[in-house]
Formats: structure tokens, sequence, C-alpha cells
């Protein structure tokens, strides 16, 4: 038979009521209960005075029975954090005869603090008056730790980047975290209780069932690297670790799941993986050559027909020194791949730069002349070996891609600034009238060529990565870079350099 | 002695074809891109073609598939040559009757030469 509680408290005041006695500390009985239940117990008078305190609260507190029914004395094992509040709600308790409750710090024998919760109960004398409070201090000090703790780690999760989730067996998704919501885009409310197969893309959906397997078996995966869809459908790089959550005897009943999104350093990696393609390929250009023609001279060598050979040797010659051309592009492109190009700036005088690499390209292309216009008078502060470097790419570029009658200009010239008419940028410019740059490709010509994905895509003919490294050595400079130009019209290509 | 077309972008290579080819006293024809086989007639229809798989733009598989379907070069054995790893697969897919890679050896390439000549 079930006896409503309020029953119970019904029965329990009319027992006290006719039993008194029982709440008297002289009392044996009362004693023998007071003693034997694992709290402290204590009591006090109709006035709130406390009038009795049990073995287990002298020996935790390590106070003498004296000292215990002195409030002065008693008032020094409370925490001082508490004993405001404590002290508040007895005396409002003693005036609106309602239980009492608080949780407190209070120091034992050993001079530790733990937490306790104090409750008493005021019971009511025939007269409506209370008679007598029962109190007990109930040691809580290792659930409000775990408490504490399980805040703690509450906070830790909501706040962490990666995407904590746990989930059942079954893959219903039972908790989501803030960075679950980031990387995701679903929120908390629209993904607890949703199944997590709705994060795997279509291609994955087997790894789902694999991963349920491996948790049924109490086991767990480790930072593996796999690609999850988020809510507008984006795929993502992510690697996870996922751990069985075990109920109290060990059964599996759940996972947690942490992702983190590696979307940044997959596409290092990828782009690191175009670039030694790329590398590769374009090295084996001229390798080719280098080998049959090698193997064309020994051939002719052995048979004593040397004609020929010395032409080829020339060749050799000269693919060779292409080579040594593409190998420190390859390697100033890989510089900048990984960030670490370094400018060495000096202050020098541009004309002379320019007119100087002229002089010294000027044997490529004996039978034409390339007059500079214009002049910078400030002097620039920039990387002298790189800018030449710019410059030969550009003038280059103009002679391969121009018919040998045809013109080149290139004028120079300061730009001032708006506000103080103070010069704060070189101007160059180059003009050719060559074959000219197709508007499909003029998008594509200062970019890395790297053919990506499928073999059926159409190329963009580079213009080597020449052009790739001058643009970023112009960025890198703080200047720009742009061209010009129409399919059979020629090309003019423009940069601009702050003076410092 | 045959008529031998090399399609390929690169003048190194083209010369360097050139040169192992002639050693064998065949005729040869140079392009860097697919314009040749709009004029070709009687006297110039290659016995042979080298095509690669990325000339001035085009794709070398589209220059197989009009080799192989216009009826004047249908009949020509093509092989495709390319720097690109992992190609051979997908080009003799296409249709090409052999592929070598670059860099090449000489004596393989005379040797694919003498094979699909006969």
């Amino acid at each position: 038979m079930l006896i409503d509680a309020s029953e119970i408290l019904k029965m329990r005041d009319e027992f006290f009521l006719d039993n008194p006695q029982l709440l008297n500390p002289q009392n044996d009985q009362f004693r023998l209960i007071a003693e034997s239940i694992p709290q402290l117990v204590w009591t006090a008078n109709a006035k709130g005075e406390l009038d009795y305190f049990n073995e287990r609260w002298l020996k935790y507190t390590g106070l003498s029975l004296q000292d215990s029914l002195n409030p002065q004395k008693r008032v020094k094992i409370i925490h001082p954090k508490y004993l405001e509040e404590a002290q508040n709600k007895w005396t409002e308790s003693l005036i609106t005869k309602q239980p009492y409750e608080v949780e407190y710090r209070l120091r034992g024998a050993d001079g530790n603090y733990r937490w306790f919760i104090c409750r008493a109960i005021p019971i009511v004398g025939k007269n409506g008056k209370i008679v007598r409070w029962v109190g007990t201090i109930t040691d809580i000090d290792e659930s409000r730790l775990n408490a504490e703790k399980v805040s703690r780690y509450a906070a830790i999760i909501e706040s962490s980047d990666d995407a904590i989730i746990s989930k059942l067996l079954d893959g219903t998704i039972t908790s989501w975290n803030s960075g679950a919501e980031k990387m995701y885009g679903y929120s908390e409310k629209e993904a607890v209780g949703k199944n997590i197969s709705m994060l795997f893309p279509e291609d994955r959906k087997n790894e789902l069932l694999e991963i349920l397997e491996v948790l049924r078996l109490g086991e767990g995966i480790d930072h593996y690297q796999t690609q999850r869809q988020k809510k507008n459908g984006k795929i993502i790089d992510i690697s996870v670790t996922i751990s069985p959550i075990k109920d109290f005897f060990g059964n599996v009943i759940g996972a947690s799941t942490i992702a983190r999104d590696i979307s940044y350093y997959k596409e290092l990696e990828r782009r690191k993986d175009a670039f030694i393609g790329m590398a590769s390929h374009e090295l084996k250009t001229p390798l080719t050559t280098l080998k049959a023609l090698t193997q064309i001279s020994q051939k002719l060598v052995q048979q004593d027909d040397t004609k020929n050979v010395k032409v080829y040797l020339l060749r050799i010659n000269d693919q060779i020194n292409r080579l040594i051309e593409l190998v420190n592009d390859l390697l100033d492109l890989s510089k900048i791949e990984s960030g670490k190009l370094e400018l060495n700036k000096t202050e020098f005088d541009f004309n002379k730069l320019l007119k100087e690499t002229i002089e010294n390209i000027a044997y490529l292309s004996p039978s034409r002349k390339i007059i500079p216009e214009g002049k910078v008078k400030s002097l620039i502060k920039a990387d002298r070996h790189r800018l030449e470097q710019v410059l030969i790419n550009l003038i280059i570029n103009a002679l391969k891609y121009s018919p040998p009658n045809s013109r080149i200009s290139i004028s120079i010239g300061e730009e001032l600034s708006k506000q103080s008419n103070i010069p704060t940028k070189i101007m160059f410019k180059i003009k050719d009238e060559g074959i000219g740059i197709s508007s499909e490709n003029i998008k594509n010509i200062f970019s890395r060529f790297y053919r990506e994905a499928g073999i059926d895509e159409q190329t963009y003919p580079g213009l080597g990565i020449g052009l790739y490294i001058s643009s970023e050595i112009i960025r890198r400079h703080g200047g720009n870079i742009w061209v010009e130009s129409e399919k059979g019209n020629g090309s003019t290509f423009y940069f601009t350099l702050p003076l410092k | 002695m045959a008529k031998i077309l090399i399609i390929d972008d690169d003048h190194g290579i083209l010369g360097a074809i050139n040169a192992i080819l002639n050693m064998e006293n065949h005729q040869v024809a140079t392009a860097e891109n697919s314009k040749y086989l709009d004029s070709l007639d009687d006297k110039n229809t290659p016995d042979l073609i080298f095509l690669d798989l990325y000339v001035s733009g085009e794709n070398g598989k589209q220059i197989l598939k009009r080799i192989k379907t216009e009826e004047k070069t249908s009949k020509i054995p093509v092989i495709m040559l390319s720097a690109y790893p992992n190609v051979e697969a997908e080009i003799l897919e296409a249709g090409a009757d052999d592929f070598i890679a670059k860099p090449f050896d000489m004596d393989d390439l005379l040797g694919k030469v003498k094979k699909h000549l006969k």
C-alpha cells in the first residue's frame, strides 16, 4: 500500500506530538538513532539555541561538546565565505518557522574543508508552537566536486572549436556543442534527435556502418581523416576521434566524436602535390630533349658520323641552360609557396637597373633595339636582384612572343600621391606587337599552371612560371602588375611599385 | 623510309625526335598544333603520327579522335607521348595505337616506330 508523502509528514508530526520525549537528546532512543545514522546530527531548543551534537559531529569537527555548544567557538569551523548566509538563513527559519537548508564548507579536525548540506526541520508541539529543531548535516563533498568537475567539462566542451558530438549506437545524436554548430551548420535544436548519417556524404555512407561496428566491439577510432557534409551540402575535410561510451557494466551505449576541420591542411597538401606534379612535368620536357640528343650523339659518334654532332651538342647546351633556369624558377616558386621568399631591399637607381638589364639581354636579339622612355627621378627601395628578374622576364616574353621586325616600347615614370603631390610609386610599361593573349587566358596569365583534375580539361598554354614569380615579387613589394592584351594585337604589361 | 608527322608544342622535342627519325632515313614533318592536319593531301599524308597529350592548349585526345574519325587519316597509327604520370591507360583507351612516356629511350622509340610501320 503506497502512502502519500504529505500523509507521512502528517503522521510524523502527530507521532512527535504524542511522543515528544523522542526528540529529547537525553532520551536513549533518540540518541540511538542520532548516533547510528551516517550524518552529523544536532538539535536546537525552541529559541533556536543548539543544545545537542552527535558523536559524528564531534569526531569530524574535532570540537569538544563544550565548544560545540558555544556559538562563538562553533562558527569558527564554518568557512567564512558561507558563514553570513548560514546565519541569515537560520535567523529567517526561526522567524518563519520554515525548514532550514544551506550548503557550506565545514572545517574538519584535520584542518581541511569539506562541503556539507545542513538541514533542519521544526517540530511543532501541542500548542502549535515549535518545541525543537532537529538538524542533519550531510557530507556532499564528493558530489559537489563532481558537479564542479562536470560543469567545468561542460564549459570546455561548449567553448571548444572542435565539433563534439555524442550519439547512441543506432546513430541518434544526443548532444551537439557550439563547435558542431559552426562546423556543420545545424543548430543544437536541429541536430539532437536526428541521425548522424545526415552528416555523411553519399560516397561515405558505408563508413558509418564500419564505425558502428568498431564501436560495438568497445573500441574507438583515433585521428581518422575523412569527409563530412554540412547543412548547405558543402563537403569538408575533417579529422575525427571516436570513443565508445560505456555504462556502469561496461556495455557500449553510445559514442562521442571529436572532429576537427582540416580543410586548411588538406588545401596545403593539394597545393604541394600540384606543385610537385607541375615541377616534375616541367622538368621532364627539357630532359626528354637532352636524353634524345645525347643518345643520338652517342650513336653517331659510335658510327663515326660526327657531322651533325656539333650542332646537337650546341642544342644540348641550350637545353641545359633552359633546365638551369627552370630549376631556379622552381626553387623560387617553392619558396613563394612556403612563404619563404625573402626580399633584400636596398636603395638604388631604377633607370640604371633598367638600362643594364636591357644591355644584358641585348645579345639575345641584337637586331632589336629597345630604348626606354621616361625617367624615375627618385631612388627606389626594393630588392634589386628580384626586380631585375621581373624586368628580364617581361622583356624576354616581349621578345619571344613578337615578330623580329616589330616594335617593343618601354616607358617608366613616377606616380604622385593624390593628396601631397609627392612621388610615391614608380610605373613601368612594356608594349609589344606580338601574338597577344586571348581573353580566355588573360585571367590565368599570372597564375601557376598545372592541370588539376581530369585529363579532358583545356589547358592554358603557359608563359611558364616566370610570370607567376614576377607577379609574386611585385605583390610582395606592395605593388601591382597587370596586362592589357588582345589576341593577335600585342600585349602591354604594366607594374607599379612603391618607392619605399 | 616512311613519312612521319610529329605534333608537339616543344621545339626541343620536335627537333630531337626529328633527328632520331632522320637517322633511320625517315621523312619527318613537325607541327606545333593540329592545323597541319587541315592541309593533308595524298602527297603529304603521313604513315605514322607522334602526338603529345597536350599541344598548344589543345587536348591531344581530341586531336586523336579527329585523326581516327576522318577518312583521310583514320588508318594512320598514332603513338601518343606525355610527361604526365599514369596516363597510359586512358590514352590507350582513347584509341591511341601506342604510348611512350617522356623522357624516352631512343631505341624504345625506334622499336615502336618499326612495329607500327609494318
